[in-house]
């Protein structure tokens, strides 16, 4: 079955296939490490300052804290922070890429099933937010 | 009451054992996260959840990362299981995040824990995940959705193309898991790889490189849930996220043979124990 337009629809052959394991694999690797270097930093300016009295939440409602509580180390929790945005968007990124590579070579139901994905997880945002 | 660098060393520690052996046993660290945080450091049970489906994201892509350049992933299986996974995943985190609250639903989460804890024992110690991979009756989804796949080619041994069948019942399997998975903070891939395995014909080596990159985006499903509930916390995740992801690093490139089954015994013992103290918990015989 071909599409319109000038690339015919076509499935990718194991070689392509194995190079979009490998630019996955770097993709993850890159990723996870840059997570890892915000979230020791914020560790590290944490204990350097003062540091809040104790990694624990005691939060008022049975354990669970809320946001402010943390704010008196505003740098450590951001950094801390972006390391985390970073790690989720990892495995988000690598959905995104893998949808690309698929969309190029046209296997449509593919691209479809990762947009799938990541409309499970844009759910998952919402569901965060909203319930 | 520890101090903050106590709290933190003391997370560290905890978690970069959690990570090492769980990479030794091709598991998370989830399973021992969890009941750490929980039993020795009194955090409220789905704190303790948010926190290691995070570390779970981290150790998920450092495994599948090294599996990946050994051409081990089964690319279109492992996104089209994640479908499933991922939905169960979300289901799981709202379930923990949001119904089972207060102090029933945090008794539940511990029974349920301890359950999901002894059928892990169970498996790890009788192996069963290793089990013979038969080829399973032919499948038009399967060929549909072109999940027919080969074995790479080793030093020792020729490519070995293989037959995937049985996709509905894989595709429930992997819903279960990711339910589990965002219930409990764990990977999720102690069920993904027998359904992969044992159910669908993927050889042993690939189902499990295949769900160590599957178990990124559960996790992710979940931890959505709770990022945007406010249920991570920020200086807890980190120590143990690094700590995971530290001792999982350490634990593949440590290939020791003679203590296999050494590790596999530790690990039953600490699951064991761990769940027998959650379930205590969970009916009340013991309290926080």
């Amino acid at each position: 079955m071909t599409g319109l337009g000038s690339n015919p629809r076509r499935t990718l052959n194991s070689a392509e296939l194995s190079r979009l394991s490998e630019r996955l694999g770097l993709l993850l690797r890159v990723g996870v490490l840059l997570s890892a270097a915000f979230l020791v930093a914020g560790m590290l300016v944490a204990a350097s300052s003062s540091g809040p009295a104790s990694v624990f939440p005691t939060g008022s409602t049975g354990g669970k804290p809320s946001w402010h509580e943390f704010t008196d180390d505003g740098a450590a929790v951001g950094l801390v922070l972006v390391g985390l945005i970073l790690l989720v968007a990892t495995p988000i990124a690598r959905v995104v890429l893998s949808a690309e590579t698929f969309a190029a070579a046209r296997e449509n139901d593919y691209v479809l099933v990762l947009l799938t994905v990541l409309g499970i997880l844009a759910a998952s945002v919402l569901v965060g937010l909203f319930l | 009451m520890l101090g903050f660098l106590e709290s933190i060393v003391a997370l560290l520690l905890i978690a970069v054992g959690a990570g090492f052996l769980g990479s030794m046993l091709g598991l998370g660290g989830g399973l021992v996260i969890v009941p750490a945080l929980v039993l020795l450091f009194g955090v409220d049970v789905h704190l303790a959840v948010a926190t290691s489906l995070v570390s779970v994201i981290a150790t998920s892509a450092g495994s599948a990362s090294r599996y990946a350049g050994q051409g081990l992933l089964h690319l279109r299986l492992g996104f089209f299981l994640e479908v499933a996974t991922a939905l169960g995943g979300l289901l799981g985190a709202v379930l923990t995040a949001l119904v089972l609250v207060g102090s029933t639903g945090d008794n539940i989460l511990f029974v349920v824990f301890a359950v999901v804890a002894i059928s892990a024992a169970v498996l790890i110690a009788r192996d069963l995940r290793r089990g013979g991979v038969a080829t399973p009756p032919a499948d038009p989804l399967a060929d549909r959705w072109r999940l027919h796949a080969t074995l790479p080619a080793t030093p020792t041994s020729p490519e070995r193309p293989f037959r995937v069948g049985r996709v509905k019942q894989g595709m429930g399997l992997s819903f279960v898991a990711g339910v589990a998975s965002g219930l409990l903070g764990i990977g999720g891939g102690l069920y993904k790889v027998p359904a992969m395995t044992g159910v669908m014909g993927v050889p042993m080596k690939m189902a499990s490189a295949t769900s160590s990159m599957m178990i990124g985006v559960t996790a992710t499903a979940g931890a959505l849930v709770f990022l945007f509930q406010g249920d991570v916390v920020p200086l807890l995740t980190a120590p143990v996220a690094v700590g995971t992801l530290t001792g999982s690093f350490v634990g593949t490139r440590i290939h020791t043979t003679a203590s296999s089954s050494t590790l596999r015994l530790i690990f039953v013992g600490v699951l064991i124990a761990a769940a027998v103290l959650m379930v205590l918990r969970g009916l009340g015989v013991t309290s926080a």
